[in-house]
Formats: structure tokens, C-alpha cells, sequence
């Protein structure tokens, strides 16, 4: 936010982002354009484009003048490419939520400019032109952290709808940080998936030439184009090289990097596809094969259940925490314990012990799950006398769930069914959430 | 041609001076600045790198150049020299003040006026010189003057 003086001066002037504007103080004379103010830097401050390029931040103290010199020309008008349909390529939906990939940030205006149409996403990726036909969805666009259960529903009706319209593949391009809460999600609310769901976003973003996304892109609309897969995936880079994407699935990845280009990996999973530089795509693990639409047609069941916490237990922990949940209504809490699935249990200071307040909170109808914040592994109730007094509660050991998937399935779980139907079936996979083996080449993938 | 010649035809010609700084650190991460060759190589990256449209807002002709001719490009990592913010897999972090020190007493010794803000910015290059495909540049100081030969 620009300080009042500076927010007067443009609006008597008529000056916006864009214009060319002539800067005078007693220090200095600078003319150039008027850069768009970002939350970084002095509200006091202008931030003006030189000719040469260059910005420099000016700052509009007592006695300055802001004069307009010429009216910027708005927002430029993006290129398109030719988006005509070419027989015998599949049919892709494209369906934008958010995210760099979809949208064109105009550095004069600050503005964001949305790829709406295919051609203006074919002139910036023309390679897709050669793999598919797009059709283009934007139902909304929101910050990955944004995200809820509500744009959840209408994303998972977007793609029933997307293959009921006779797609072959659907590709959802989305920003990162929620993207596998997303995938997990769509897991559980879509049946009888006709095609692949492949997700895909970029981590450095599209506007700089070494971006991740076109590559991410290309290489997700190739598996929705092509692939026999029926489930939801994430397809992001394998490695920091730009030669090999990899398709994780929907219940088992996880962001395990704040930035790099391959922080999406698969836990407890091995990735079920790579897609190589030349786009050939090399299946990787068993998956489930895409539902004929003769035999079924794909369906959403977007009923959610957001009272649900995800609580992980750690040392000094005061339990009452539970207790206020109970009072707030909530139905569901999945915990990430230590290890095997341990909670403070046994510990001399009564104020730390967890036991009577699970036990209150499961009295009052909360279906309580037990997961490990390892991460990697198996929860197991069976190897330590306090797990089995724990699971002996009511405590529901979630197997080798992902924290994050044990807490999107509570809470689908309960929109859908009774409590005591979600507490049976949290354990029991319907996702490819859960698995009852684990093989030695799992971790670390 | 004869000194008068340039002047008929209002020729003006500056120098461009690039100076590294012999900094403890980089001047967006920790890394050491010092080209040592001593740093063991832990890895290799390949990237492609195409033309976008930069801060100018324009797809840069040079760089669209570039793309067409499809090269990748392979960086070798040394430990030390090298971490995510050098291989465009991590954020920048804050400017070096090391860096800074230097440059607002040469910006001083040479009369210029410093702005008074500074404004990091993407200069693209795709060239494959840099892993991000842009360097990242700030102008400190403008104007100034240096005597040479009494002038």
C-alpha cells in the first residue's frame, strides 16, 4: 500500500501502473514508467522504470511532484496460436484452479492475465498442439493454501462432467502447496474414473526460462491424453533435471521440499509412471486401468464432513487441546504420533496423559484415528503394552496412511457415512491409500 | 576516419566495467564467491530453458533464438561453491551487506546519487549461463562523474 500523499498525488493526477510519469524532487528528476507497488519496500516509495530497463525505488518526500508524461497502454494483449481441433488427437480437459502455469503476470500493470483460451496456451506451450485437443475449464482461480473442501466439490463435478462430455484425460493445474490434500481429495469423491486425473503445477515459477511448468505440462497432458490409468495422480519432475517426470498417486504423495522441482514424492509408494523428454511414458508399478464408459460412467460424491482435526503429538503437549475440539463440535480427529503410533500414555505428570481425554472425546462420538508423523512406515498397535491400551480405547490405526490422506479420508468419510461406518472403513482401503505389504524399495523414492 | 568524423555524426561511446567482489559470500546466498576449483563435484543438472516473456514484458529476440536451437544445458555442482539458490531449485536469500558496503563508498568516491530504494530485479539470459535463466541485478547508484587527465 502506497502512504496517503503518494495514493493523492496518483489520484489527482490520473496516474496509474503502466503510465510513463516524470518524478521531480530537490535530490532528483527521474522519468520512466510507474511500476506496480508490491508489499515488499516503503509505503513512502514509487518504484519507476528507467529507459535502460533498470527500476529504482524514489522516494516521495515533502515537496516532490508526480507529473503523468503518458498514459500506459493497459494490460497488452496476449498472442494466440491456432487451436484448430486436428482429427484423430484425444480430447483433454484442462481444468485451471491456479497456480503460475495458466496465467501471465503483466509486469507494467501488475495485472494477472488468465490463459483462458487454448491458443493462448498453445502459443505459450505449442508443443501441446501435437499431443491434444484442449478444452479449457476455469471454474476458479485460488492460492494453493486457499484451498478447501468447497473448490473441491466443484473441481471433482468439473472432471465427472469433463469425461461425461467424452474426455479422454483431465489435467488440473493448481499451485503447489495443498496439491496433495487436492489429490487425496478427488481420490475418495470420484468413482468409476473413464481416463486419468493427472495434477501438475510448477515449483519456480512460469515467468522465468528455466520454469518447471512446461515440461510439468507437457508431460502431464500426455499421460491424460494417452495413459490407460484410472486414478488421480500428481505429475511433477523426478529429479532437479529437466529430463523425467514422474506420476505419483493421488493418497500417497506428499510436498517433501519447500521448493525444489522434485519435491513431490511418493510415501510408502513406489510412482506409478515416468515420462521421459522425448513424452514416453514408462509404466513404473500396478495401478488401476481406467473404467470403460460403456461399462460405467465416472461420478462425484462431494459430500465432506470439515470438522476433523490432525493433531501430531510431541513432547510437552497438553492434551486438553482434545477436549476443546470435542466442545468445538468437532466429529473426527486423526492423530500423528511418534513412532508406531505412540501418545504421551504413561508419563508421572498427569497433565500430559492423553488416555482420559481421547476417551471423553470418543465418548462423545469422535472417531479418532492413529497415524505416525515418520511418515514412512506402518503404524502398529501390537508391539508396545501402551499401543495396545491405546487401540484398546477405540483408537483407530490407520496402516500406512499418509497423516494428511488419514485426515482427507476422515472427513469425506464422515460426510458420506455414519461414524460408525467411518470408523470401520478408515482402516480399510478404497483409494489405494492403504496397502498391506510394503516393499523394501519404498522408501526414499 | 578522423576524431572530427564521429563527431559530425553525434557519436557518443561509454565503457562498461564489471568488477567481482571479493565478498566472503555470493551476493544472494552463502555459497563461498571465491572460484577455488578445490570444491569436490557432487552432481550434475540437466535443463532446457526456453524464451518468456521477462520484466520488459516482451519475449526477448535473442532469447527466443536460443530456444529454437533446443539446447540443454548440463551445470556440474562443487560442494561449497554451489547450493539450491545457485541451481534455481531454492528462493534468494538477503542481498550480501557485505557487497553493498563496497559498492556505496565506490558509488560515493565517483559523486553519484544513490536511489533510495533498491529494486532487485530478472535480467533474462538463455544462453544456459545461468541455471534460473535470468541474472539478478539492482542499480545502486546514477550519475557521477570520475577525472581523468584533468577532465
Amino acid at each position: 500500500m502506497y502512504s496517503e500523499p503518494i495514493a493523492r498525488a496518483l489520484e489527482s493526477g490520473g496516474i496509474s501502473s503502466g503510465d510513463v510519469v516524470l518524478f521531480e524532487s530537490e535530490k532528483q528528476r527521474v522519468e520512466g514508467e510507474l511500476m506496480p507497488k508490491t508489499e515488499v519496500g516503503r509505503p513512502d516509495t514509487l518504484v519507476i522504470k528507467l529507459g535502460n530497463g533498470y527500476n529504482v525505488g524514489v522516494r516521495y518526500a515533502k515537496g516532490a511532484k508526480l507529473k503523468l508524461v503518458k498514459k500506459g497502454t493497459g494490460v497488452p494483449k496476449f498472442p494466440v496460436a491456432d487451436a484448430k481441433s486436428k482429427q484423430g488427437l484425444p480430447k483433454v480437459t484442462l481444468v485451471y484452479i491456479g497456480g503460475t502455469i495458466g496465467s501471465k503476470i503483466d509486469y507494467k500493470t501488475g495485472g494477472v492475465h488468465m490463459l483462458i483460451k487454448p491458443g493462448e496456451l498453445l502459443y505459450e506451450v505449442p508443443e501441446l498442439a501435437e499431443i491434444a485437443n484442449l478444452e479449457i475449464k476455469n471454474p476458479f482461480s485460488i492460492d494453493s493454501a486457499d484451498i478447501s473442501y468447497y473448490e473441491w466439490q466443484t473441481v471433482a463435478k468439473e472432471v465427472a462432467s469433463a469425461f461425461g462430455g467424452g474426455a479422454r484425460g483431465v489435467v488440473i493445474t493448481m499451485g503447489t502447496d495443498a496439491m496433495h490434500y487436492t489429490s487425496a481429495a478427488l481420490s475418495f469423491m470420484l468413482k468409476d474414473l473413464n481416463g486419468p486425473v493427472v495434477i501438475t503445477g510448477a515449483q519456480r515459477s512460469s515467468d522465468r526460462g528455466s520454469s518447471d511448468a512446461f515440461f510439468n505440462l507437457k508431460c502431464a497432458v500426455k499421460l491424460a491424453a494417452e495413459s490407460d490409468i484410472g486414478e488421480i495422480g500428481i505429475c511433477m519432475h523426478r529429479t532437479s533435471s529437466d529430463d523425467e517426470c514422474m506420476l505419483t498417486r493421488g493418497t500417497r504423495a506428499r510436498k517433501m521440499h519447500t521448493s525444489r522441482r522434485d519435491a513431490f514424492r511418493p510415501i510408502n509408494d513406489r510412482p506409478i509412471a515416468f515420462v521421459d523428454e522425448k513424452l514416453r511414458i514408462r509404466y513404473n508399478s500396478d495401478y488401476s486401468k481406467a473404467v470403460d464408459r460403456k461399462e460405467a460412467r465416472t461420478t462425484s460424491h462431494t459430500k465432506f464432513e470439515p470438522k476433523v482435526a490432525l493433531i501430531q503429538s510431541h513432547p510437552n503437549f497438553d492434551p486438553e487441546i482434545i477436549d476443546l475440539y470435542a466442545r468445538k463440535g468437532y466429529r473426527g480427529i486423526i492423530i500423528e504420533g511418534t513412532g508406531l503410533g505412540n501418545i504421551p500414555g504413561s508419563t508421572q505428570h498427569k497433565d500430559m496423559l492423553w488416555m482420559s481425554h481421547l476417551e471423553g472425546a470418543m465418548k462423545k462420538g469422535i472417531v479418532i484415528g492413529m497415524t505416525s508423523q515418520c511418515l514412512y512406515g506402518r503404524v502398529n498397535s501390537n508391539v508396545y503394552r501402551l499401543l495396545r491400551l491405546i487401540s484398546n480405547l477405540g483408537v483407530v490405526y490407520c496402516e500406512d496412511m499418509l497423516p494428511e490422506t488419514a485426515l482427507v479420508k476422515l472427513s469425506w468419510l464422515l460426510g458420506n457415512h455414519t461414524p460408525e461406518e467411518a470408523r470401520r472403513m478408515l482402516p480399510v482401503q478404497i483409494a489405494r491409500e492403504i496397502k498391506d505389504r510394503s516393499e523394501t524399495d519404498e522408501f526414499l523414492v | 576516419m578522423a576524431i572530427d568524423d564521429y563527431k559530425s555524426i553525434g557519436f557518443m561511446c561509454g565503457i562498461e566495467i564489471h568488477q567481482r567482489l571479493a565478498t566472503s559470500t555470493k551476493l544472494f546466498c552463502s555459497c563461498t564467491a571465491e572460484i577455488s576449483g578445490k570444491g569436490r563435484e557432487i552432481g550434475r543438472i540437466r535443463r532446457r530453458q526456453r524464451a518468456v516473456a521477462g520484466e520488459l514484458g516482451k519475449v526477448d529476440r535473442s532469447a527466443e533464438f536460443e530456444e529454437e536451437r533446443e539446447r540443454d544445458f548440463t551445470y556440474r555442482v562443487f560442494r561449497g561453491n554451489s547450493c539450491l539458490v545457485d541451481v534455481d531449485e531454492e528462493p534468494p536469500h538477503e542481498m550480501s551487506m557485505e557487497a553493498l558496503r563496497i559498492a556505496l563508498p565506490i558509488a560515493r568516491a565517483m559523486g553519484m546519487r544513490v536511489v533510495d530504494e533498491l529494486q532487485p530485479m530478472r535480467k533474462g539470459v538463455v544462453d544456459g549461463s545461468d541455471p534460473s535463466a535470468f541474472q539478478r541485478t539492482v542499480l545502486v547508484a546514477m550519475d557521477g562523474s570520475i577525472t581523468v587527465n584533468g577532465k
